[in-house]
């Protein structure tokens, strides 16, 4: 019954975000609910058709049938998908308990088979979507071929192919998942089993070898992939392949894998399973909400561990401190997740500067001056997140906006510098450019910035609860000022280059815009954080 | 003698709700006042607008004869607060956070033996290379006391300091306050403890319904 309710709170804030109340009984509702099924399966159904439609242009090009490389392409992403929950499940229990789970299930005597269960269901309800879409895509992609200019009955060739796709690939997903939690399930039985991850690797390292090895030796290959392979051919109605056997097959392995997980699961341990999984239950609940800075901060957490030896790269006073504390703020917190977004300022900046077409340039130093704004502002939100420190300390407004935000301006410009190289602009252009490079990024910056700050407000700030989560992010003013801080100096230069010639000194003028307009936006956040409220 | 904080007319509300209604409040250097009341009476919102983290819907507050609010740099050099919740940097541990704030205040000087001075009076050196998110919450308190005594000032506000400590934290916490009155300081603090009140206070001031009276 809690799973039951947790689906429905779950399914309850998704149809929210589409537009549904679904605890709304008012006969108006449900007459909404009509339309409201109705305008999303258009929907559905359209975005999908133009991807198939899109997908199938290029099926089409490729020198191979287009069914059979549709089948075996979602067989590599079932095999692929199906052995990385396989190793997960041999490292990690797949059943995720809340820190509430671990009070409320885990100490009582309720059936471990029942809550097994309840868990791979409902686990399997948030996991099956992607799979889902991709079988469609390609089902409509196949539809298309097989239609061709054709258009009388689509719709209904469409939805044929595509009802037979999802039935089967949806079962031999969730026989995967099963086996594997099946697996999860054995190792939490409260033995040791040594022999149970070599066996899991050895397993994974068989099928990528007899996959490398297909095209020389096909046998050993071929007899590995038909329980999976032979339902997906009837799934892209290949060859002879029935559907009615091919969903037999399947529903066959998912009973084998839920009759597998249902053996293993009465006497699992479920405080050991609550204990391994109870902060990636906080991650992956953030996650569901959209709380993307909550589930950092719960990652970042785990990742720093509990002690560190002091730092010495605190050791200036003043505003300095605030600088230096930013820096072993984020050589701490360094991670994938934060170097991306700075690869991509990258590659947005070598857009900018590549002979792509002033419209197009422009449009890239718009995108970046909006990234930008994101990357800049993400120490001040911390501290933000902190007021009582920062009001604290005896800096001026002036002074302490240079601490946050000096270190991605720095970077952003470097980063464009480093661009610009890569790129060979030639003097004087390139002159111009580098140098109008660190005022584009300060006002990217400070945009950022003015937007966080006139929207923070000092009670909600000073509330027990609050944390970077709770801090304002930019939003689409901050946006706006910050493409058009960074837009209007890059389209004075152009409007030159394209009204006086490429090279022109006139076009200097647009560093002195750039300054002036850095200078107002500095003015402005200045003016701003004084008066938060 | 002229106070060293002084707020006149002084009033804030949230929305429509009057947290806090007209009042006049002065103190003058090393004097103690304890200000109590039940939950919800404006304690916190009193201490917050005094210190300057949230602006008062009316009235004017000096720190040391400077403006919190037009001259906030001299008079938060001079101003040290403690939430009842402090909250601190993820990345940072105990011993860095005390670093930090002693650089932002230019009061490097001796912060080594001070830091560890207060450290270990407080019970916290143990747990000085930790990062304060795995601290217990009366492990948290005193870290943010430590955060206004590891530096210079001539204003502490504190709310509810004693509020997750034990007896023997409290009683320390007692006696540096006693010791920074004599040294000249002037301290505002809610609590509930008869302890600090009774042992502490040369003035006593209770807030109900947002209403400041003098016992």
């Amino acid at each position: 019954m809690l799973y039951r309710r947790r689906l429905v709170t779950r399914l309850a804030y998704w149809l929210s975000a589409l537009g549904y109340n679904l605890r709304d009984r008012s006969s108006s509702n449900r007459m909404y609910l009509a339309y409201f099924v109705f305008f999303w399966l258009v929907w559905v159904v359209a975005v999908f058709a133009l991807l198939g439609q899109t997908l199938a242009e290029w099926l089409v090009r490729l020198p191979v049938e287009p069914a059979p490389l549709s089948a075996n392409l979602v067989l590599l992403g079932l095999a692929a998908w199906g052995l990385v929950q396989l190793w997960d499940a041999a490292r990690r229990s797949p059943f995720v308990f809340t820190e509430e789970d671990a009070f409320l299930i885990c100490q009582t005597l309720v059936s471990r088979r029942r809550v097994g269960l309840a868990l791979f269901f409902s686990h399997f309800s948030g996991v099956f979507l992607p799979f889902a879409a991709g079988a469609v895509i390609l089902a409509f992609a196949l539809a298309e071929i097989q239609v061709g200019h054709e258009r009388a009955g689509f719709l209904i060739q469409y939805v044929v192919n595509s009802l037979r796709a999802l039935s089967i690939v949806l079962v031999l997903q969730a026989a995967l998942l099963a086996a594997a939690w099946g697996v999860g399930a054995l190792r939490l039985r409260g033995r040791h089993l040594p022999w149970l991850r070599p066996v899991v690797l050895a397993l994974i390292g068989l099928l990528a070898a007899a996959w490398a090895a297909a095209p020389s030796m096909p046998g050993p290959w071929q007899v590995l992939r038909a329980p999976l392979y032979y339902p997906l051919q009837a799934a892209f109605g290949i060859g002879g392949a029935g559907w009615a056997a091919g969903l037999a097959l399947g529903l066959i392995l998912l009973a084998a894998g839920l009759a597998f997980l249902a053996a293993a699961s009465p006497s699992i341990n479920l405080s050991q399973a609550a204990q391994e999984t109870s902060r990636r239950a906080a991650v992956q609940l953030a996650r569901r909400y959209s709380n993307f800075d909550l589930a950092e901060t719960i990652l970042l957490r785990q990742r720093l561990g509990g002690a560190h030896a002091p730092s010495r790269l605190l050791r200036s006073p003043g505003a300095w401190a605030l600088l230096q504390k930013d820096l072993l703020q984020s050589g701490r917190s360094l991670g994938l997740g934060q170097v991306l977004p700075w690869l991509w300022l990258f590659g947005l900046s070598v857009g900018m500067f590549l002979p792509l077409g002033w419209l197009v340039r422009l449009v890239l130093a718009g995108i970046w001056a909006i990234t930008l704004g994101g990357l800049a502002s993400h120490r001040l939100r911390s501290d933000l997140a902190r007021w009582w420190v920062l009001r604290s300390l005896p800096l001026s407004a002036a002074g302490l906006l240079w601490a946050e935000l000096c270190q991605p301006v720095c970077l952003a410009a470097l980063l464009g510098w480093v661009a610009l190289l890569l790129t060979g602009v030639l003097l004087p252009e390139g002159l111009l450019a580098a140098a109008l490079l660190p005022f584009l990024s300060a006002s990217a910056a400070l945009s950022a910035a003015c937007d966080i700050l006139r929207r923070s407000q000092s009670r909600a700030l000073m509330s027990p609860s609050i944390a970077e989560e709770n801090v304002p992010q930019t939003n689409i003013w901050g946006a706006v000022q910050g493409a058009a801080s960074v837009l209007a100096p890059l389209g004075l230069v152009t409007w030159i280059d394209l009204r006086f010639g490429a090279g022109s000194g006139l076009a200097w003028a647009a560093l002195v815009l750039a300054v002036g307009i850095a200078w107002q936006n500095l003015r402005g956040a200045i003016s701003i954080y004084r008066s938060i409220r | 003698m002229s106070p060293i904080i002084e707020a006149t007319n002084l009033s804030h509300a949230y929305g429509s709700f009057q947290a806090l209604t007209l009042t006049d409040f002065s103190l003058e250097a090393g004097q103690v006042a304890v200000i109590e009341g039940p939950n919800g009476s404006g304690k916190s919102t009193f201490l917050l607008c005094l210190s300057g983290l949230l602006r008062p819907t009316t009235g004017q507050i000096k720190i040391d004869g400077f403006d919190i609010f037009t001259q906030d740099q001299p008079a938060h050099r001079a101003l040290a607060f403690v939430p009842d919740v402090p909250r601190f940097y993820i990345e940072l541990t105990a011993w860095e956070h005390l670093r930090f704030l002693a650089l932002a205040h230019g009061a490097q000087a001796g912060f080594e033996a001070r830091a560890e001075k207060l450290l270990k009076a407080f019970g916290l050196w143990e747990a000085r290379d930790l990062f304060p998110h795995l601290f217990s919450r009366g492990m948290s308190l005193k870290l943010g006391v430590l955060f206004a005594l590891i530096r210079p000032f001539k204003v502490l506000l504190l709310d509810e300091p004693t509020s997750a400590m034990d007896a023997e934290s409290s009683e320390l916490l007692r006696q540096h306050l006693q010791a920074l009155r004599q040294e000249g300081a002037a301290i505002l603090l809610s609590t509930h403890d008869p302890d600090i009140k009774q042992g502490l206070a040369d003035h006593v001031y209770r807030i109900e319904k947002g209403c400041l009276t003098s016992v």
